[in-house]
């Protein structure tokens, strides 16, 4: 079960109680019906027309129970970076167990280490103790070139700054994953091509990045990180660099995808309405995890 | 791992990427290597030229001329202390002989006047057991080498062909120079040796012909240059000769009217086919007189000088045997008047019994050779500067020296035109003390193809042959006839030089891409670790930076290439016509075809350049992509 007040979401965990009375109020009346819900908030707001800048309210979504069955399996994890002669502990013993189809959100201040939970989970770097099993591959002991493989087939990231190559057409960067992968260029294109249809830039397919927005290039990035069908979606900031409303539909793309094909997404967020999109949302502070408030 | 073709897509972006900075790299290293294959390319171009020209002048072979080198094992070491007692003692028994020779003939005897056969350097700088050394002049050491031959082998023909047999040679020649046979013209067949000339020789004296230089040579060589024979050489009226064609209109200025040489390359192919025709059976002569008959015309000269001073003078006494001037052309000199006593009749003619006892001499003779021209020899035009004195030197040519007789055709003349007495006689050898019996004349080979006549002359070639780097090399060979090799000495002269400046070169441009491709590789490692997030492994990352380094180094081999053409082919626009009329004089070819071209690309060295850059922009990648590829990922993402 997951809960929503006002576009801010402190508590995401299934059965704590909202703090605000709004929100309560208008979740008290939400059924499930989300344009009844919007036609409730505008009349609320006495216009008719809701206000653009505005947050929506995201309704609330039916809980949707874990798989139980874990994709991500993360044991006593610490990572320590030496700046000069500074050593900073980074991440400072992490437990955690995320299943298969869990969007799960990783929140928490600057330097509380979930961007390097993150790039650990997607082996760009190795730990410095601990365990890290990702689809059943302890990533932490393979070697480059086998590490480099499983990304290519099971992970696809999102960044904060899409990453797209400025010279190529939309298709074509959709398609880079696919070329390390090594697959045919013929269907490689077709599942590009149904990628950017999924994303909805099918008019933009033959664009390049600098003729996009923002949100058309994160969409893009998002259908590259899904070229090769990957089992799980790591995003670093993905809605950092847009405005709210785009966020807003990233995010829906995210369930969407989750939805769908069942990808788990993990993703590092500042963004705590954001985080409150996810199924979960794992807090870091100072290279721990934050208990969670079990609720009364 | 990535595809080609994928690697190429992603490399393209890089190329569209700091386009500025790619550009200023391709010009700055392809500049460079542009202006070497242009070099290659017309350096090919004239070789292949000149080849052809070659091969249509001598019907398809390749001359190559032998000349003794100098320099080889030393029996004897002349400051020897020993070889000089023995030399001394030699020097004694020649004196005693000489002393009761001269007893013998009864007239007067001092040993002082003999060539010691020792001579000493008082110079302190010289160290002391090199001061006294063998005088090779000397009679006593010219008795002792002929009792003591040299074992060194003879440099002879047999010793040439020996060389140029396993080189794939078909055929040796042997010319003979008849530099030594003072053969002088005379112009217009007449001779005044009454006066002696003080001032410069005229123009007719300074041809080769006026300076006696002859050569003769088999017909084989020269066939292409004789002329068919016309009315005025049949029947033959003298000795056959080819001459240069400045030196025939120079000779026969008076007697034939021909126009001075053009400057006009053009119309020198056409002054050159004129005069040809012209002098075709044109005859001139020569006369021969051997030193001891040349001894007696500088007497009577003298003579006649002496008595012309004199003349008035009450006290003056004539010579008692007074000789006289031939009045006749290339007649001999006479004894006008001798009033000698027979007392001093005797001892001058003991005198000479003696000397020629020791040191016999042919008696004064004196011939008169007339000489038929049968054609002209290749007569590249003389030029001082400019582009047409780069091309006379390039297609210059070298039929022997002077003049040529055609062995065949002076073999076939009626006894009385012949003369055997001149011509038939052997050159004479140099008989060297130390390195045995040389030839003082070239032989000369003849190869079926220019790589073979190449291959012979690249083994055997020393730049001086009296020096020990050609102490393996009894011979040094040459290109003969036409300068159909003068590119490859040129290229092998300059090779250390082009060598040199190919080293600098690929250095100055592997610096320059290594520092562009640093800077590159630098520019992205974002992008790099992006793509290793999305699972490039660091093969396909190095694929991707090679793909792109090869894509650079080919936009500067495209560059060079395009450079190096445009420099050829500008030269090639400017200067294919001249070069053609020069070389159709330097080889006596006036067929259409061949034509000079300076356009050549089956130069190794041409494809070595362009490939070099490849290599060259390998190697200039390689540090900065083993630095790339092994940097973590995430410290270029955290960074960013």
């Amino acid at each position: 079960m997951w809960e929503r007040r006002g576009g801010h979401v402190d508590v995401t965990e299934p059965g704590r109680a909202p703090s605000s009375a709004g929100a309560a109020d208008f979740l008290a009346r939400f059924d499930g019906d989300l344009e009844a819900a919007i036609a409730a908030l505008r009349a609320a707001a006495g216009t008719g027309t809701p206000a653009t800048t505005a947050p929506i309210p995201t309704p609330r979504r039916p809980a949707r129970p874990r798989s139980g069955r874990a994709l991500i399996d993360v044991t006593d994890l610490r990572k320590t970076y030496t700046v000069g002669r500074q050593k900073i502990q980074a991440l400072d013993g992490v437990s955690l167990t995320i299943d298969e189809g869990e969007f799960v959100a990783l929140v928490g201040a600057s330097g509380s280490g979930k961007s390097t939970l993150l790039q650990l989970i997607g082996g760009l770097d190795k730990p410095s103790a601990g365990r890290i099993v990702v689809d059943g591959a302890d990533i932490g002991r393979m070697r480059d070139a086998k590490l480099s493989t499983f990304r290519n087939s099971t992970i696809g990231f999102v960044f904060q700054f899409f990453y797209l190559q400025p010279f190529l057409q939309l298709v074509t960067n959709t398609e880079v994953p696919g070329m390390f992968a090594g697959t045919k260029r013929g269907p490689r294109r077709e599942h590009a091509l149904s990628l950017i249809d999924e994303v909805g830039l099918t008019e933009r397919a033959k664009h390049r990045p600098r003729e996009m927005s923002g949100g058309q290039m994160q969409r893009a990035a998002i259908a590259r990180a899904l070229l090769n069908r990957p089992k799980l979606l790591l995003a670093d900031e993905p809605t950092g660099n847009l405005d709210s409303v785009t966020g807003a539909t990233i995010m829906d793309l995210f369930e969407q995808i989750r939805d769908e094909s069942g990808t788990t997404v993990v993703m590092v967020t500042h963004d705590e309405e954001m985080a409150a999109r996810a199924d979960r949302t794992i807090r870091l502070r100072d290279g721990l995890i934050v208990p969670q408030e079990v609720p009364a | 791992m990535i595809g080609m073709r994928d690697a190429l897509t992603l490399a393209h972006t890089k190329i569209r990427s700091k386009r500025l900075r790619l550009i200023i790299t391709t010009i700055v290293s392809g500049l460079v290597f542009g202006v070497m294959a242009g070099a290659t390319i017309l350096v090919d171009g004239m070789s292949k030229s000149l080849t052809e020209f070659a091969r249509q002048n001598l019907d398809g072979r390749f001359l190559v001329s032998g000349t003794p080198n100098y320099y080889g094992p030393v029996d004897f070491n002349p400051s020897d202390a020993t070889l000089i007692a023995e030399v001394r003692k030699y020097h004694a028994a020649y004196l005693a002989e000489r002393k009761a020779a001269a007893k013998r003939y009864g007239i007067e005897y001092d040993e002082r006047s003999e060539i010691q056969p020792v001579t000493e350097d008082t110079n302190p700088n010289v160290p002391a057991e090199f001061r006294k050394q063998i005088n090779v002049q000397s009679v006593a050491w010219q008795r002792y080498s002929k009792d003591h031959p040299s074992s060194a082998t003879p440099k002879d023909a047999k010793a040439f062909r020996a060389l140029v047999d396993p080189l794939g040679a078909t055929t040796v020649y042997e010319p003979k120079n008849l530099g030594h046979l003072s053969l002088t013209l005379l112009p217009a067949g007449t001779e005044d040796l009454t006066t002696t000339s003080t001032g410069e020789p005229s123009k007719e004296m300074q041809t080769a012909i006026g300076q006696g230089q002859y050569t003769v040579v088999p017909n084989e060589l020269v066939a292409p240059f004789i002329a068919p024979a016309n009315n005025a050489r049949e029947p033959a009226q003298g000795v056959p000769v080819l001459l240069s064609a400045d030196d025939a209109a120079t000779v026969f200025q008076k007697t034939v009217d021909l126009p001075k040489r053009p400057k006009d390359q053009a119309a020198q192919v056409r002054w050159f086919k004129g005069v040809r025709d012209a002098v075709n059976g044109a005859t001139f002569v020569s006369c021969y007189r051997n030193d001891a008959e040349r001894a007696k015309i500088e007497e009577a000269r003298a003579q006649a000088q002496e008595i012309a001073a004199n003349r008035g003078n009450r006290d003056y006494v004539q010579p008692d045997l007074l000789l006289a001037l031939p009045t006749t052309p290339c007649g001999q000199v006479t004894v006008t008047k001798d009033t000698r006593t027979a007392e001093l009749k005797k001892v001058q003619d003991n005198q000479k019994a003696f000397e020629q006892e020791f040191n016999p001499t042919p008696a004064p003779r004196a011939e008169l050779v007339t000489f038929q021209v049968v054609g002209l020899l290749p007569s590249p035009g003389q030029a001082n500067s400019g582009i047409d004195a780069v091309l006379s030197i390039l297609v210059g040519t070298n039929y022997g020296f002077g003049a040529v007789i055609p062995s065949d055709s002076l073999a076939s003349l009626p006894d009385t035109l012949r003369h055997d007495s001149l011509f038939a006689i052997p050159a004479p050898v140099n008989n060297d003390p130390w390195m045995g019996p040389m030839s003082q004349d070239m032989f000369i080979a003849s190869f079926p193809s220019v790589e073979k006549a190449r291959t012979a002359v690249a083994s055997n070639s020393c730049q001086m042959n009296w020096t020990p780097a050609c102490e393996s090399m009894p011979f040094s060979l040459g290109a003969y006839g036409t300068n159909y090799l003068t590119v490859d000495d040129i290229v092998r002269q300059l090779r250390p030089v082009i060598l040199t400046l190919l080293i600098i070169a690929f250095t100055i441009a592997t610096i320059i891409i290594w520092a562009m491709m640093g800077r590159v590789m630098a520019d992205s490692r974002r992008e790099t670790a992006v793509f290793r997030a999305i699972g490039a492994k660091r093969s396909d990352i190095a694929a991707v930076y090679v793909t792109y380094s090869v894509w650079v180094a080919v936009r500067i081999v495209i560059f060079a290439a395009a450079l190096g053409l445009i420099i050829a082919g500008t030269v090639h626009v400017l200067f294919a016509d001249r070069a053609t009329k020069t070389a159709q004089l330097a080889y006596a070819v006036f067929t259409p075809e061949p034509t000079f071209s300076f356009l050549g690309f089956r130069n190794p060295v041409l494809w070595l350049i362009l490939g070099g850059i490849v290599v060259m922009s390998l190697i200039a990648i390689t540090p900065p992509l083993l630095r790339n590829i092994r940097r973590n990922p995430i410290k270029d993402m955290r960074d960013e």
